[in-house]
């Protein structure tokens, strides 16, 4: 009746209705209720559940969507983990307080054991939650509960430990016991600190960002199911390494470009002095020009405007000094004075 | 008064040959009639049909539930060393359990409650009036204490039992108080572990709710009261988080603006630097252009001009950087009188005595502002310190200390010891200083001034001349002893020789034995 | 120094001076400069001193204000192209001390100091070389005159007694030795003044 959902620790849970004369709309209501309340229960909000229907239809499969109008639930079944058995009946029980009806409880813990009670009364119920307790395999809830914590957390939060200290309570597991069974679900690691600091470790070996796909990924993944690394986690750190490669390149690109603009500083700044010089010395040269020296010899023009230049001492001291200020050779110094002969030249001939 | 347990033992192993099985079942019976009190015990045979034959399967049987421990612990020794798969079902008030198993650890658990109890009134009558009360109301009130306690004796169960299944149906945290308690500290503890990642190594961001719901759902404390509960610790840790996050945002802000100022500090110290870098090479600059003579060659003024265009330099700073090289180099021409003393550096450097005394005079009278008419007891204190200490800065520093006003006043100080008697110390100081000759019967010693000895051969302290005191000079140079006295005692004033130190009964002896031996 | 009203006396007294010398009445302009002097001097006494009458001694010509004397030499130096006034007389004394090994304590009546000689103030006869200074109608009051003939007055102008003991006869320096020390008070004087540059 009941679909084998995958769980291996699950009970099965069915509840009948044996009241023949009530109102069905009444029973289909209560069975409403008892689900949605079911529904509420942490972690069992994806529960799902099938329904048993008025005995004047036999159609057990069929979903209730699928029988529009007619049909009325009579009953529930559905499968929970073994460590909620405790919440679920005490669910039960309070949702009994309210309906007052008379129903089959069954309760299948596999692989033996079948408890089954007919009854209205709470504390009849009540009687079932000890009995049920006692036929549970504790260290395999309690193994299941904490393996479902480190899945989920990759450690155990102040909550689930709580949570386990409850448990281990209920079942009747000795703290080393709970101990022991904490340390088998950690896996090999003591904290998630560490299990951090290892799968860094691990992924520091990628060194580009598009080795972080494909196969690399997917055995960074199996190494995370081997040490108890939860997927979030894992997730987490993978997107930090991307990070990290990604803010490395753009700072590699950063220095290089650094770099670039040092060079072509020092190279402007290179320009800059010679064309400072020159302008000092076309200044000077400007100064000392005299338009009734212009022949059609530039040679003559060039080495007049030089001797006149050089006769003056004061001339002479600005240009050695602005020629050591900016560490400038003779020859550069030389070319660019005759450079601006020329210009100065050509330019007189216009005028 | 136990009630009686109705059990139904079946062997179910499809394995086993019809006379196995019922072998094994009469075994089965042979071993439970072993057990201490159950030979009154009726064991019915339960037949079906196999293999077309109705064989006996099981058996049926009533025992008092008392009974159960030990015939379950008989069945589970049986399992234990032959694992045939077999079907239990006990039917305990109106509860039936059915156990099929060839495992003989299935049936331990039951094994066990049924030794401690559980399973049957009067003891699971009471749990499980104990569990209803703790699942409605989450604790035990006083009055359910009082109904239980009334159960128990009704039962007939002992106090200490009690109080175990009281503990038992409350769990490990018994009143409404102590769960809250435990669950507010625990999603306290949550936080702070959120808080500590938060604020040292980041871990993917989880939701936490789900587990403390199962935590409230443990506890049985009532969903929504929890979840308000932990609505409560969220929002404190949000704004925890936010309020951090504004601080930092401050703070970063904050570091931004202190570094932006540091920056600016540092661009306008770099540029000080700069500025101040440049003003060193033009004053080095100087230096070397200087030390060649009191001017620049026009060379060298080219230089000067050239490199303070290339540094940037003020026109105006340039000069007052030159004339500081200057006067580094060449003695200092300040004035308190606004005379320029350039020329005296330029005479004395030159070693002309005799020019630089006269511009010493003329420097003097300017300093002086009194239309040029000679210093007069009167005027004298009227010289400016600043000017006199120039003016004899420069003498000394040209006449490697032989000349110049502090000379003059070491020549006073050795004749004041000396001479006590007025009239006969002012000669000796004019003679100390080569001023005046020996009075003899001819003369009274006076020399015109231009017979004075214009050269570094000259008695120290013989220059500068005080001509700027005398009215006329050529017929004689004597300083009216009125003026002198003024004069030194202005000099003393202005820079005071440092004291000698000499007891003043060495004094007295002294000048007593000179006074005597004259 | 000079109050506001005798200030523009005296510029009127140093226009009537300039005038003077341009029209080249050179002996008016000797006495009108003897006579500003005076006034200084004058000027100078009644500030601190019991009233007397003024003199040109050692002590009043070394306090002869320098704008007096620079503008007194200005007229002077302008009228006559430079032949005459204080600093051309200032210029050969200077010359005469540097170039002569003269030695004023020596100084008497034989050996006349060279600056008399230069600027012509010594008699030309018949008393030669005795070191007597002409009298003061005798001198040359024209541009034919020596180099730093004039103003003459100032030197000449001498109390009675003082003119006797220069070897006068109430002829001032007239017929006397030359007086060495107002001489060269009056040199020191106009040297120092120099110094200011001209003028304030």
């Amino acid at each position: 009746m009941v679909e084998n959902l995958g769980l291996t620790n699950g009970f099965k849970l069915s509840i009948k209705s044996l009241e023949s004369g009530l109102d069905p709309k009444v029973i289909h209501a209560a069975v409403q209720v008892l689900r949605s309340s079911i529904s509420a229960l942490s972690e069992l909000e994806q529960t799902p559940f099938s329904f048993s229907y008025g005995s004047q239809r036999h159609a057990d499969n069929l979903p209730a969507a699928q029988t529009p109008g007619g049909t009325l639930y009579t009953g529930l079944q559905f499968e929970v983990p073994l460590d909620k058995l405790t919440v679920v009946l005490r669910c039960l029980g309070d949702w009994l307080e309210r309906t007052k009806q008379k129903n089959l409880y069954a309760i299948e813990i596999p692989p033996t054991y079948t408890l089954t009670l007919q009854t209205d009364q709470v504390k009849e119920l009540a009687q079932l939650l000890p009995l049920a307790e006692t036929l549970l395999p504790p260290q395999e809830i309690y193994l299941a509960k904490a393996e479902t914590y480190i899945a989920a957390f990759g450690d155990f939060t102040p909550a689930a430990r709580a949570n386990l200290a409850i448990i281990c309570h209920r079942v009747g597991l000795s703290v080393e016991e709970a101990n022991d069974l904490n340390a088998q679900s950690m896996g090999p690691f003591k904290t998630l600190a560490e299990k951090y600091q290892h799968f860094r470790k691990e992924l520091l070996v990628c060194k580009q960002e598009s080795a972080l796909d494909g196969d690399f990924w997917q055995v960074m993944q199996d190494k995370a199911v081997t040490m108890s690394l939860p997927e979030a986690d894992a997730q987490f750190l993978k997107a930090e390494r991307l990070q990290t490669l990604r803010t490395e390149v753009s700072q590699a690109l950063h220095r290089a470009e650094s770099a670039d603009a040092v060079e072509r500083q020092r190279h402007r700044e290179q320009q800059q002095r010679l064309i400072n010089y020159r302008q000092t010395f076309a200044e000077l040269a400007i100064d000392t020009l005299n338009l009734d020296d212009l022949g059609p010899d530039a040679a003559a023009f060039h080495q007049g405007t030089m001797a006149k230049l050089s006769a003056a001492e004061f001339n002479r001291g600005r240009l050695t000094q602005a020629r050591e200020f900016y560490h400038l050779s003779q020859t550069e110094v030389d070319a660019l004075e005759q450079a601006v002969l020329c210009e100065l030249y050509l330019l007189s001939g216009l005028l | 008064m136990a009630e009686n347990v109705a059990c139904l033992i079946k062997v179910v192993d499809p394995q086993l040959k019809s006379d196995e099985v019922v072998t094994e079942v009469r075994y089965l019976i042979e071993d439970l009639r072993d057990l201490d009190d159950m030979s009154q015990v009726r064991f019915e045979p339960y037949s079906e049909i196999r293999d077309v034959a109705e064989i006996q399967v099981g058996i049926r049987f009533e025992v008092d539930a008392e009974r159960l421990g030990s015939i379950l612990r008989r069945l589970r020794d049986r399992l234990y060393y032959k694992p045939i798969p077999t079907r239990f079902l006990f039917q305990i008030s109106d509860i039936q359990l059915q156990i099929e198993t060839h495992k003989a650890g299935d049936l331990t658990g039951l094994m066990l409650a049924a030794r401690s109890g559980l399973l049957f009134s009067p003891v699971s009558d009471y749990l499980a009036e104990a569990e209803t009360y703790s699942r409605t109301q989450g604790e035990l009130s006083p009055t359910e204490l009082d109904n239980l306690s009334l159960l128990r004796q009704r039962l007939d169960i002992s106090e200490e039992v009690a109080k175990l299944l009281n503990a038992r149906a409350a769990g490990p945290y018994p009143t409404q108080a102590e769960k809250q308690r435990h669950f507010d500290e625990t999603v306290r503890a949550e936080f702070s572990r959120l808080r500590s990642h938060h604020d040292g190594q980041p871990i993917a961001p989880k939701d936490i709710w789900p587990v403390l719901q199962e935590l409230a759902e443990n506890l049985g404390l009532p969903t929504p009261e929890a979840e308000a509960l932990y609505q409560q610790h969220l929002q404190r840790y949000r704004d925890d988080i936010r309020l951090k996050a504004e601080q930092q945002a401050l703070k970063a802000a904050e570091d931004a603006r202190l570094a932006g100022e540091a920056k600016a500090e540092g661009d306008r110290q770099q540029q000080a630097q700069q500025t101040q870098a440049h003003r060193d090479q033009y004053r080095t600059l100087c230096h070397q252009a200087l030390a060649k003579g009191l001017y620049p060659s026009e060379f060298d003024q080219g230089r000067l001009d050239q490199a303070r265009r290339l540094r940037g330099i003020a026109p105006v700073d340039a000069v007052s950087i030159e004339t500081a090289v200057r006067d580094e180099l060449y003695g200092s021409i300040d004035s308190a009188a606004g005379v320029n003393y350039n020329r005296l550096r330029g005479l004395l450097m030159q070693q002309a005595w005799q020019a630089a005394d006269l511009e010493t005079e003329t420097a003097i009278l300017k300093a002086l502002n009194q239309d040029m008419q000679p210093v007069t007891a009167a005027t004298v204190q009227r010289l400016p310190a600043v000017d006199l200490a120039t003016i004899d800065a420069l003498w000394q520093r040209y006449s490697n200390g032989r000349f110049g006003f502090k000379a003059q006043q070491q020549v006073y100080r050795s004749q004041q010891q000396i001479l006590q008697d007025d009239p006969q110390r002012w000669l000796g100081f004019q003679q100390g200083l080569g001023w005046r000759d020996q009075p003899s019967w001819l003369s009274r010693g006076f020399r015109p001034y231009h017979n004075l000895d214009f050269s570094l051969a000259a008695p120290p302290g013989h220059l500068p001349t005080w001509r700027w005191c005398c009215p006329s000079l050529s017929h004689r140079y004597s300083p009216s002893l009125e003026v002198v006295e003024a004069v030194l005692a202005h000099l003393n004033t202005c820079m005071p020789l440092e004291a000698v130190s000499i007891p003043t009964f060495d004094q007295t002896l002294v000048v007593g034995g000179v006074a005597s031996a004259s | 120094m000079l109050a506001s009203n005798p200030r523009s006396e005296l510029d009127d007294s140093l226009s009537d001076l300039a005038l003077l010398l341009y029209d080249e009445e050179w002996e008016t302009a000797d006495r009108l400069t003897a006579q500003l002097l005076l006034t200084a001097v004058e000027q100078s006494l009644f500030s601190h001193e019991a009233p007397r009458r003024p003199e040109l001694t050692t002590e009043t010509l070394a306090g002869i204000p320098c704008q007096l004397i620079y503008a007194i030499d200005q007229c002077w130096q302008g009228a006559s192209g430079g032949h005459f006034g204080f600093s051309t007389q200032l210029q050969i004394y200077q010359e005469t001390l540097g170039s002569a090994a003269f030695d004023p304590a020596l100084s008497n009546w034989s050996t006349p100091h060279p600056f008399f000689e230069e600027v012509g103030w010594l008699m030309l006869f018949p008393l030669r070389p005795m070191g007597f200074l002409r009298f003061y109608n005798w001198l040359e009051f024209d541009l034919e005159a020596p180099r730093g003939h004039l103003p003459a007055l100032w030197y000449w102008q001498l109390p009675g007694l003082a003119s006797l003991r220069m070897g006068g006869f109430f002829t001032g320096q007239g017929a006397g030795f030359g007086d060495l020390a107002r001489l060269d008070v009056m040199m020191l004087r106009l040297s120092r003044c120099g110094q200011l540059g001209g003028g304030e």
